[in-house]
């Protein structure tokens, strides 16, 4: 044992407890034999390498809906093979239709130019209508299928390029140069779709570095160079490969559980650059925390810190700045051996255990409870008292009562009454799915009052996810607060931090979710984070070898009579 | 048996977790030999996935959350099988401590399911293999402090439940 203490120097308070032998003796008999144990683990990792077929085809299930079909074995199976076996198909009949057309084009026609810009437009605008459409769709109603819907529509695209050609063969105008352009401005609609979308659903994370900016410099002048040779093929594959490299990293950003990290460092940069407000405090140490919860190491510095520090003296002491701190971890035993000695927060601390009153505590005042800890002032009777409160503080009437009941099952956890929340489990998710919106289009978030949709911007939704992790999510609607989670993720991060609260929440509903899943295998992986890949490479060789295909144009008159 | 060789960082996440995490899941559990079986689950899905974990490997408090996610998972659905399935509903008593023949020890054993159920939890998962208080914290998303809090509490709770059964059982046999 080397991290559990006896509480300082009370023999008498010693005298009181069960001895420590007698409890491992009490124990003895249960703990587990190691190497039972080890030999248990290595046995199912081995059974899970040797996974039935189900499990496997679940592993690769290649769309975010996985939570949707995920019990339809038929569809879980069928659908990594279907994916690809539509790509590779889609590619090859179009590139047959491509070599039809090539094949029975009719001869050239004296036809306006007016006419051959509006056939190319046709297709090009269809294209980008058509994509733009489906995608904005797909953002609205089935977010966690969007990188699905983006790859729906670059097969649909395929076979819209055939009918151009088709109609510019019919035409007689069908040259190398024009089917080049024709391929060019495709790709160029479906990029210019895909991009803002990209961008606007995770904002900061395509932080533009000097390299991307060299790299699309450096594509556009060795596509000038071919464009000089008027090689329309070496054009269109400078403009191929600038199309994949654009819309890959930007169909990659479609993911909606895409952690916006980015966004939480330079909220954290900003803040310390600027000074920042105490109030803010809150939400920097959640970017903090989440930041520290994907392993980068860091720490607030700065006037802000200083700031916050300094409040620590005033009287009476920010609450803003002590939970902040004491969430960080920053206050050692004296700090709080000074802070309990404070007069007001003496008195807000006695307050807890007199007042008789239900008690919904703020989540800037968490630092009452930390103070309470780790001053040992948390005595039986202060806990009994303060577990009523909170117990009463659930099952008043509040106007927000998601709210409430996730600050008063925050404080039952921390003052160690966690086994009276495990009690109103049932009650809490009654009250949960009552304020399940479940009409409209806000569908699946959660409000204070699911009919007149009051409280609908506040953060009922993350309150009620903090409830859906201490409790488990069993009788919730899944298929909703997917979707309209996922929603969240294309909202602009704000000033105010609400979009923050709510990337952060699905992402850490998705991890919950999707823990217990097996893991992906590579061809599994591959298909779920290649398949955009695989078609887009798909997309951009039909358009080479339509280009390819055609003759250019015939600069020589032939030999006069 | 020979035990089997694991990569560093499982043999680490084993040696830390595996008492807190049996006792964590006999407190959800009717029986040790279930909170065993699921604990092995756990380790091994935890292990397999742990490209999923957004915390560093080594990262004791994201580890402890990550586990105990899997854990609760691995408990639902193991209810929801056994609610499905032809066994009845096993019973929501959680698993005691194991009897032995001294008295001082069988008083402790009698008033053990007296004490409140997070005081039952920390005892199981602190001494069941004389874990610190920083792993239980880990695991139950706490601090330390709030740990060594409710030993504290526990021991002396227990104490006072024991002696009373024992006084008790003593005046019963006088």
């Amino acid at each position: 044992m080397n991290g559990h203490e006896r509480p300082d120097d009370d023999v008498q308070r010693a005298h009181a407890m069960v001895d420590e032998q007698d409890l491992f003796a009490l124990f003895a008999q249960r703990a587990p034999n190691p190497t039972q144990f080890a030999a248990g683990i290595a046995a199912r990792l081995r059974d899970r390498e040797a996974q039935p077929p189900a499990r496997k085809a679940a592993a690769w299930l290649p769309i975010e809906a996985a939570g949707l079909v995920g019990k339809n074995l038929w569809f879980v199976v069928s659908m990594p093979a279907l994916l690809l076996v539509g790509i590779v198909a889609a590619f090859g009949s179009a590139a047959r239709l491509v070599q039809g057309v090539a094949q029975n084009r009719a001869p050239a026609q004296n036809e306006s130019q007016t006419r051959q810009i509006w056939r190319q437009a046709f297709v090009s605008i269809g294209c980008c209508f058509g994509f733009a459409v489906a995608m904005v769709a797909s953002a609205v109603y089935a977010p966690h299928a969007l990188r699905d819907a983006f790859l729906l529509g670059l097969l649909a695209s395929m076979f819209v390029l055939v009918l151009g050609l088709r109609s510019q063969a019919r035409a007689g105008s069908m040259e190398r140069s024009q089917v080049a352009s024709l391929c060019i401005e495709t790709m160029w609609g479906i990029a210019l779709v895909l991009m803002p979308l990209a961008l606007f659903g995770s904002v900061l994370d395509l932080v533009p570095s000097p390299l991307t900016t060299f790299a699309a410099l450096g594509i556009g002048i060795v596509a000038l160079v071919p464009l000089a040779l008027r090689s329309f093929l070496g054009v269109l594959t400078v403009v191929g490969i600038a199309f994949a490299a654009t819309t890959i990293p930007g169909s990659l950003h479609l993911a909606p559980a895409r952690p916006t990290l980015a966004a939480a460092t330079q909220a954290i940069a900003s803040a310390e650059f600027l000074g920042g407000q105490v109030a803010s405090a809150p939400m920097l140490v959640d970017h903090v925390l989440e930041l520290r919860a994907h392993g980068c190491a860091v720490e607030l510095r700065g006037e802000l810190l200083e700031t916050m520090r300094s409040q620590l003296a005033a009287k009476p002491p920010s609450a803003f700045a002590t939970t902040a701190l004491a969430r960080l971890g920053t206050l050692d035993a004296e700090a709080w051996a000074t802070l309990a000695n404070n007069p007001s927060i003496r008195h807000a601390l006695s307050r807890l255990s007199l007042d008789k009153q239900p008690l919904v505590p703020n989540s800037y005042d968490d630092y009452q409870v930390h103070c309470l800890l780790a001053t040992n002032q948390l005595d039986d009777r202060t806990q009994d008292r303060l577990a009523e409160r909170l117990v009463a503080g659930i099952e008043q009437p509040h106007p927000l009562p998601l709210l409430a009941a996730a600050q008063c099952v925050r404080w039952l956890d921390l003052i160690g009454r966690g086994g009276l929340v495990d009690a109103r489990r049932d009650r809490l998710l009654a009250l949960l799915t009552a304020h399940q919106v479940t009409t409209g289009l806000l569908r699946g978030r959660f409000c204070a009052n699911p009919q007149t949709l009051a409280g609908a911007e506040d953060d009922s939704t993350d309150h009620a996810l903090t409830l859906l992790h201490r409790l488990g999510t069993t009788s919730i609607d899944h298929r909703m607060l997917h979707r309209a989670l996922a929603r969240c993720t294309f909202l602009p991060t704000d000033n105010d931090g609400t979009s923050w609260v709510g990337l952060r929440s699905y992402r850490q509903w998705l991890s919950c979710e999707r823990l217990g899943e097996p893991p992906a295998p590579a061809l599994g992986a591959l298909l779920v984070d290649e398949r955009l890949t695989i078609a887009v490479i798909a997309f951009v060789l039909l358009c080479l070898y339509a280009t390819w295909l055609v003759a250019p144009r015939r600069t020589v008159a032939g030999a006069l009579p | 048996m020979t035990d089997p060789v694991f990569e560093p960082d499982l043999e680490r996440w084993i040696s830390q977790f595996r008492g807190p995490l049996v006792g964590f899941l006999a407190s959800r559990c009717s029986s040790w030999a279930d909170a065993e079986e699921v604990a092995m689950d756990t380790f091994a899905e935890a292990w397999l996935g742990r490209s999923r974990m957004r915390a560093a490997i080594d990262d004791l408090a994201g580890v402890g959350a990550f586990l105990r996610g899997i854990a609760n998972n691995l408990l639902l659905a193991r209810q929801r099988q056994r609610q499905r399935g032809p066994r009845p509903l096993v019973d929501d008593v959680p698993a005691a401590p194991g009897a032995v023949d001294d008295d001082r020890i069988d008083s402790l054993r009698r008033a053990f399911p007296e004490l409140r159920p997070e005081l039952q939890e920390v005892l199981r998962m602190h001494y069941l293999e004389a874990t610190s208080a920083r792993e239980v914290a880990a695991l139950l998303g706490t601090t330390p402090k709030t740990i060594e809090n409710r030993l504290y509490q526990a021991r002396r709770a227990l104490r006072a439940l024991a002696e009373r059964h024992l006084r008790t059982a003593q005046g019963v046999n006088s």
